[in-house]
C-alpha cells in the first residue's frame, strides 16, 4: 500500500514537472520565435534605412552641387556681387551686419 | 573436378581482371574529363562585384561616384496577363508597354526588364505587388556636378562581357585602378545542392581605388561659366581653358565646350568625348612666339633692346609675302615691342637670327612635337620636323607660329616654363590616390628639364607683361595685376591654303606676373561676330582671372 503510493506521488512529480518543462518550452520558444519575427523585422528596416541613405547621400550630393546652386541661385534671384572687400592683413574694423 | 574448379577460377580471375581494367580506365585514362564534369556539376561561384572607386575634387566632392541602382526582372513562366504587367510596368519605367510585354512572353526563366531602376521606382514598383517580378541590386555610376568636366573624367561604360569600364579622360586612364577586383566564393555542392562550407575557398573582394584630383571645382565652374558665355557672346563653334599651377605642373581647370553628359554618354556622338585640350592639334599663331623669342634670347641671338632691320615692310621669302596681322609696319623696332605689337615681320627676324636647327632644339626641349604625359587617355602630339624637311618659309611661319601644330596642353605647358623659371614640368590631374584600406599614394610634381635660363624667363616674363600692358588686348586687362600674358589669331589651314575668314583666337598668360601662382590658356574655334584673340579669347581670360584671383584670394601687387 505504502509503495503504491510512493509510485502515486513520484508520478505526480513526474507529470508536473514535465508540465512545467513542456509550459517553459512553449514560452521560451514564443520568446524566440517572436525575437526571430523581431529581428527579420529589425534587418528588413535597416535594410530599407540603408536603401533611403544612400538615397538622400545621392539627393544631398545633387542638391549641393555648383550647377544645381548656380541654376537655383538665378531662379531666386541672386545676382553676382559687384565688388568686394579683401583683407590681407589684419585690420581694426567691425563690421555690423 | 580438379578440371572443373580450375576453369572456374580461371573464369572468375578474368572478370576479376576485367573489372580492373575498367576501373584503370576510368580512374585513370579518363580522371581529367571526369574531375571536369564532377566539378561542373557540383562546384559553385558567387561573385562580389567591387565598388568603382570615386573621383573626387580637391575638395573632396565626388566628381564622379557610385549610387544603388537595380536591375529588374522577372520569371515569364509564372506571369498569367502579360499585357496588365507591361501596362502596369511601362508607366513606372518610361519603357513602351510594347517590349516589356514582349521580354514576358519569352519561354525563359529570367529575363530582364530594365536596368539602373532608381530607389524610389523600385518601391514604386513592389506597391504594385506583382508577382514574378524582383530586383536585384546594382551599382551605377552618378556625376553630381552633371556634366562638368565631362571630356576630362570621360565616362564609365560596359565592356562587351558587360563589366563596367572606363573610356576617356580619367575613368578611361586610371580603370585599373578605379575597378577594383571583384570578390569570388567557390564552394562544392552536395547532391541536394546544399553548400558545403568546410569546403570554401574565397578570392576576397578588392574595392577600387579613389582618385583625388587637384582640379579645383570653384575655379572650374568659374572657368566653364566664363567660357560658356563667351562662345555663345562670339558665337564661336566650340573652346577650352586650361587653368594650372606653373612650379608643379597641377591642372587647377581643365574645361571644354560643346560637351557631353557621362551620365547620358550613348545620347551623344562618339566626337564629343574627345578632349580638345589633349587630343586637338591646331596651329596657336602669335603664342607661339614667346616660345621662339625665348629660345633666341636664352641663345643670347637677341636681347630685348636689339632692333629689327627687317621690319619697315612686308618680308618676301621666295614666292611667299610675310604681312603683319593689321599691316602696320614699325621700323627698327626692339623685341620689347615686336613683342607688344604682335610683329610677324620681327617674329621672322628673331627666327633667321636663331637659324633653323637651334629653332627645332628648343622647340623640342619646350615640349613640342611630344606628348606632355598628362595623366589623361586619349593625348595625341603634333610631328616637329627635322630640319632637313624644312624650307626657308617653314622656319619664317614657325617663327610666328603657324605651318606648326601643337596641343593646348603642350602650348600651355611651354609657357608655365617662362613662369616657373624656365623649366619644363609635366602637367597632372590626379594628385593622390587611397586604396580600400585606406592607404595614401601621393603623386609628386615631375620637372623634366630645363629650356630656359632663370634670367632669360625674367626676361620673358617682363616682355609678356609689356604686351599686356600696352599691346591689343590692354583694353582688357586688371588694373591692380601684372598679368604676363599673349594674344593669339592663327588662321586655319583647309586644303593646302589657310581661310581667309576664319581663326582660332588664343590667350595665354599667367599671374602675378612676379610669382605666378596661376598660368592659363584660353582658345577660341572659330568666333564669328569678332575674329582676333584679343577681342574674343582675351576678355574671357581676364574675366576668368578676375574670378580666380578674388577666389585664391590673391592680393594685388600695384
Amino acid at each position: 500500500m505504502r509503495n503504491a503510493r510512493k509510485i502515486e506521488i513520484f508520478a505526480l512529480v513526474i507529470f508536473f514537472v514535465a508540465l512545467f518543462l513542456q509550459a517553459t518550452l512553449v514560452f521560451y520558444s514564443n520568446v524566440i520565435s517572436s525575437e526571430s519575427y523581431e529581428s527579420t523585422k529589425l534587418k528588413v528596416d535597416i535594410k530599407e534605412l540603408g536603401e533611403n541613405n544612400l538615397s538622400l547621400k545621392t539627393q544631398i550630393l545633387q542638391y549641393t552641387s555648383l550647377e544645381h546652386i548656380s541654376s537655383r541661385g538665378a531662379e531666386l534671384g541672386f545676382v553676382k556681387a559687384r565688388s568686394y572687400i579683401s583683407l590681407f592683413s589684419p585690420a581694426q574694423i567691425a563690421i555690423n551686419q | 573436378m580438379r578440371v572443373r574448379i580450375a576453369a572456374i577460377a580461371v573464369i572468375l580471375f578474368s572478370l576479376y581482371i576485367v573489372v580492373l581494367v575498367r576501373l584503370f580506365y576510368w580512374q585513370v585514362v579518363r580522371e581529367a574529363d571526369l574531375r571536369g564534369i564532377a566539378r561542373a556539376q557540383s562546384s559553385d561561384s558567387i561573385e562580389f562585384p567591387a565598388r568603382r572607386g570615386e573621383i573626387l575634387f580637391k575638395d573632396g566632392f565626388p566628381l564622379a561616384t557610385n549610387k544603388v541602382s537595380y536591375l529588374l526582372y522577372a520569371n515569364p513562366k509564372i506571369i498569367k496577363d502579360t499585357d496588365l504587367y507591361a501596362k502596369k510596368l511601362a508607366f513606372h519605367l518610361d519603357l513602351s508597354s510594347a517590349s516589356i510585354s514582349a521580354a514576358l512572353s519569352k519561354d525563359l526563366f529570367w529575363v530582364k526588364l530594365a536596368g539602373s531602376v532608381e530607389v524610389e521606382k523600385k518601391k514604386s514598383i513592389e506597391t504594385l505587388e506583382l508577382k514574378g517580378l524582383g530586383f536585384s541590386e546594382q551599382s551605377s555610376r552618378f556625376y553630381p556636378e552633371a556634366s562638368m568636366a565631362a571630356q576630362l573624367i570621360g565616362f564609365a561604360g560596359f565592356d562587351e562581357k558587360g563589366s563596367q569600364k572606363g573610356y576617356f579622360g580619367l575613368e578611361g586612364y586610371y580603370n585599373s585602378q578605379l575597378s577594383g577586383r571583384d570578390g569570388r566564393l567557390f564552394a562544392i555542392r552536395d547532391t541536394l545542392g546544399n553548400l558545403i562550407l568546410n569546403d570554401v575557398r574565397e578570392e576576397k573582394k578588392l574595392d577600387g581605388r579613389n582618385l583625388h584630383l587637384s582640379v579645383d571645382r570653384a575655379i572650374q565652374f568659374i572657368a566653364e561659366k566664363e567660357l560658356k558665355a563667351g562662345i555663345e557672346r562670339y558665337q564661336a563653334e566650340g573652346g577650352s581653358v586650361i587653368v594650372m599651377e606653373p612650379m608643379s605642373g597641377k591642372i587647377l581647370s581643365m574645361a571644354s565646350f560643346p560637351r557631353f553628359d557621362p551620365q547620358k554618354y550613348y545620347e551623344f556622338d562618339t566626337a564629343y568625348y574627345r578632349n580638345p585640350v589633349i587630343s586637338n592639334l591646331y596651329e596657336p599663331g602669335s603664342t607661339f612666339k614667346v616660345l621662339v623669342m625665348g629660345a633666341a634670347l636664352d641663345s643670347s641671338v637677341v636681347k630685348p633692346e636689339t632692333k629689327c632691320l627687317s621690319c619697315s615692310g612686308p618680308i618676301q621669302i621666295g614666292e611667299y609675302k610675310i604681312k603683319t596681322w593689321n599691316e602696320k609696319y614699325y621700323p627698327e623696332a626692339s623685341m620689347t615691342e615686336v613683342i607688344q605689337h604682335s610683329d610677324n615681320t620681327g617674329m621672322v627676324f628673331v627666327g633667321q637670327k636663331l637659324g633653323l636647327k637651334k629653332l627645332l632644339y628648343y622647340l623640342s626641349q619646350f615640349g613640342i612635337g611630344e606628348l606632355t604625359n598628362i595623366d589623361l587617355q586619349g593625348e595625341i602630339t603634333g610631328d616637329l620636323k627635322s630640319a632637313s624637311a624644312l624650307y626657308p618659309i617653314d622656319l619664317a611661319t614657325m617663327s610666328f607660329g603657324q605651318g606648326i601644330s601643337v596641343t593646348p596642353i603642350q602650348l600651355i605647358t611651354a609657357v608655365s616654363s617662362i613662369a616657373n623659371g624656365g623649366e619644363i614640368v609635366t602637367p597632372y590631374i590626379v594628385e593622390m590616390i587611397t586604396t580600400s584600406d585606406e592607404k595614401k599614394i601621393e603623386i609628386k610634381p615631375v620637372k623634366k628639364r630645363r629650356v630656359l635660363s632663370k634670367t632669360t624667363s625674367k626676361i620673358l616674363v617682363e616682355l609678356m607683361v609689356n604686351a599686356v600692358e600696352n599691346g591689343e588686348a590692354k583694353w582688357t586687362k586688371l588694373d591692380k595685376y601684372k598679368i604676363a600674358g599673349k594674344t593669339g589669331t592663327a588662321q586655319i589651314p583647309i586644303a593646302g591654303h589657310y581661310d581667309p575668314d576664319q581663326t582660332i583666337a588664343s590667350f595665354v598668360g599667367f599671374f602675378p606676373a612676379d610669382d605666378p601662382k596661376v598660368s592659363m590658356l584660353v582658345v577660341v574655334d572659330r568666333p564669328k561676330t569678332r575674329v582676333y584673340g584679343s577681342e574674343t579669347a582675351a576678355p574671357i581670360f581676364f574675366s576668368i582671372a578676375r574670378q580666380v584671383i578674388q577666389y585664391l584670394n590673391i592680393p594685388p601687387d600695384r
